[in-house]
């Protein structure tokens, strides 16, 4: 008898009754709102821009379709490509 | 604040249908590429054009839409490479050392050298729109090189011309004219009066 109200007072005490409707449920979630918005401008902004890809976007896209089809590398270590000048030093070519 | 966060965002909305179509994603490197190169790349397949020398935020974009079916190389290490042959350090000839040296180029260098050993591949430079004839078909002139050209809008201002040696191959590497008119390099990166005042010299 003892335990069972005791088991009874912890369950009330964690399941409080929410009176008030949380913010990310519908109408009120901004941030979904924000997101599905800021999503639609920019495929907006890709379809106006035609899907632009510049050279270096390219190369990572023919280094891909390499990966794709199973090239191996002739050399040792793992292919890298240097963008930013910083670590090229450890790039090795990619063949 | 909701009505500040709405005018933020309707001012930036407000700009994307005015950003330029063909400038909004391109690199900062070179924003004189062609966004679409989808005309270039049909006059090359018609023309059988298979190899060619070009920047290469003209000639990657080429190679994967192509899936490699055309090959365009830079040539900026070709034409370094011409540099040590002309001072004696180094021999055309030698292909071994050739591919060792071109092995230092970081991005394809198996592509520059299938366009340096190709049968009169093709060149793709920029032009300024209103250059008619730019140094590099001036060059040709003087060395009397047949040679067939087509011009292609790219950007503002700018044209890419596809220039095909028909008479003898071209090699970046034969002189150092194309250094000092930087071949392949992208104008804008230089700015807009880099070319017109430089190359008056040159010729």
């Amino acid at each position: 008898m003892f335990d069972t109200k005791l088991v009874s007072a912890k369950t009330s005490s964690v399941t409080p009754k929410i009176s008030r409707i949380s913010w990310y449920t519908w109408p009120y979630c901004p941030l979904i709102a924000a997101l599905m918005l800021a999503l639609l401008l920019r495929v907006i902004l890709f379809i106006h821009a035609g899907g632009v890809m510049d050279g270096d976007e390219a190369l990572v896209g023919v280094i891909s379709s390499h990966l794709t089809q199973g090239v191996q590398f002739l050399s040792s270590s793992p292919p890298c490509v240097c963008v930013d000048n910083i670590s090229c030093s450890r790039c090795k070519p990619y063949y | 604040m909701l009505a500040l966060q709405a005018v933020l965002l309707i001012t930036q909305a407000s700009s994307y249908p005015l950003a330029h179509p063909g400038l909004t994603f391109q690199t900062p490197y070179c924003r004189d590429a062609p966004s679409n190169n989808d005309q270039v790349i049909a006059y090359m397949r018609r023309e059988h054009i298979q190899y060619a020398w070009a920047s290469s935020w003209i000639g990657f974009p080429i190679i994967f839409k192509t899936q490699e079916q055309i090959i365009v190389a830079d040539p900026s290490d070709v034409m370094k490479l011409g540099d040590l042959v002309r001072a004696g350090k180094a021999s055309m000839s030698n292909y071994a050392a050739i591919h060792t040296y071109l092995a230092d180029e970081n991005r394809m260098p198996h592509y520059i050298e299938q366009v340096l050993y190709a049968d009169r591949p093709s060149f793709l430079i920029f032009v300024w729109h209103n250059d008619l004839h730019p140094p590099f078909l001036r060059y040709l002139d003087m060395h009397q090189v047949m040679y067939r050209f087509v011009r292609f809008p790219s950007e503002p201002g700018m044209d890419i011309l596809l220039v095909t040696p028909l008479s003898r191959t071209v090699s970046p590497a034969e002189s150092d004219t194309f250094q000092q008119i930087k071949l392949t390099s992208c104008p804008t990166r230089f700015g807009p009066d880099y070319q017109a005042s430089y190359f008056r010299n040159i010729f």
